[in-house]
């Protein structure tokens, strides 16, 4: 179940690129690499559910973005906001993969990445980087 | 016998008897040992001794950035459940660069993604997988001017 959520904020965080990407007036090239990183993780999810013989969902038809992207700054922002957003789905799925540790390898792997993405868009370091909006876990 | 002698084998036996509780006392309660810190917590605590360090001969600009980190790093050790007052071991001769510092969290990041593979329960391996997020971005932070 939580690797669908997974899969499910991979496939939003994708469509946000897309959306954003159009808006930066600069590093559209490293937000093509880092869109093809969370290509990457949508394939290893849905390669995971397929073999533990789960259908993996298909993307929404269309996603309601939390802020209306019109200029650089408001597309720096949505990307971080969403890249923190990842890391509750991921650090759900390191305790879900006690019992498996290359999958648990790799999720604490994906944490480190979204929360360097996320930095990278603008946002501030953290003690325990986590969306502002959800309670720390600590 | 004696009457002095028996005053004094009387002496000797109280004073015996009132040595024993004294001493099954001292048994019963020995000085408490100070906690040791496990590896993860060890290490925080050095990081944490490495910015005080750094922070003695920091430039006004880097002073901020230095402090938001050791800070940080107080945070990562009280949830690893280290509960002790810190104390300062800074020494005036030891210069601590951002580039020792840089090297430093990128170890510890990598300690503790490997501490999270290993850990005996999901909440910790969670906890130590978040810190070792944040002590990479600490390595990107002390890159900035």
């Amino acid at each position: 179940m939580s690797m669908q959520a997974a899969l499910d904020g991979e496939y939003a965080i994708m469509y946000a690129y897309g959306v954003a990407g159009a808006r930066l007036a600069a590093q559209r090239d490293v937000a093509l690499t880092l869109l093809e990183e969370h290509r990457a993780s949508r394939d290893q999810l849905r390669q995971w559910l397929l073999a533990d013989g789960d259908q993996p969902g298909p993307p929404a038809p269309a996603y309601t973005l939390p802020t209306t992207v019109t200029a650089d700054t408001a597309a720096r922002d949505l990307l971080a906001d969403l890249e923190l957003r990842l890391i509750p789905l991921y650090t759900q799925l390191v305790a879900d993969f006690a019992d498996d540790q290359p999958r648990q390898r790799w999720a604490v792997r994906q944490i480190r990445a979204c929360a360097l993405r996320a930095q990278f868009w603008g946002a501030a370091g953290q003690a325990f980087p986590w969306p502002e909006e959800l309670p720390t876990p600590v | 016998m004696t009457d002095r002698r028996r005053v004094l084998q009387a002496g000797l036996v109280c004073t015996a008897l009132l040595a024993l509780p004294a001493c099954s006392s001292e048994t019963a309660e020995p000085p408490e040992s100070p906690p040791v810190p496990d590896p993860e917590q060890a290490d925080e605590l050095a990081l944490i001794t490495a910015y005080d360090q750094a922070l003695t001969t920091a430039g006004v600009r880097s002073e901020a950035t230095l402090r938001v980190i050791r800070d940080e790093h107080v945070a990562h050790l009280r949830a690893l459940g280290w509960e002790q007052p810190l104390a300062n071991t800074t020494t005036s001769a030891q210069r601590v660069g951002r580039k020792a510092l840089q090297n430093a969290e990128r170890e510890a990041a990598r300690s503790r993604a490997r501490a999270a593979t290993n850990a005996e329960d999901s909440e910790r391996a969670q906890i130590l997988a978040l810190i070792a997020a944040s002590e990479a971005q600490h390595v990107v932070s002390l890159e900035r001017p």
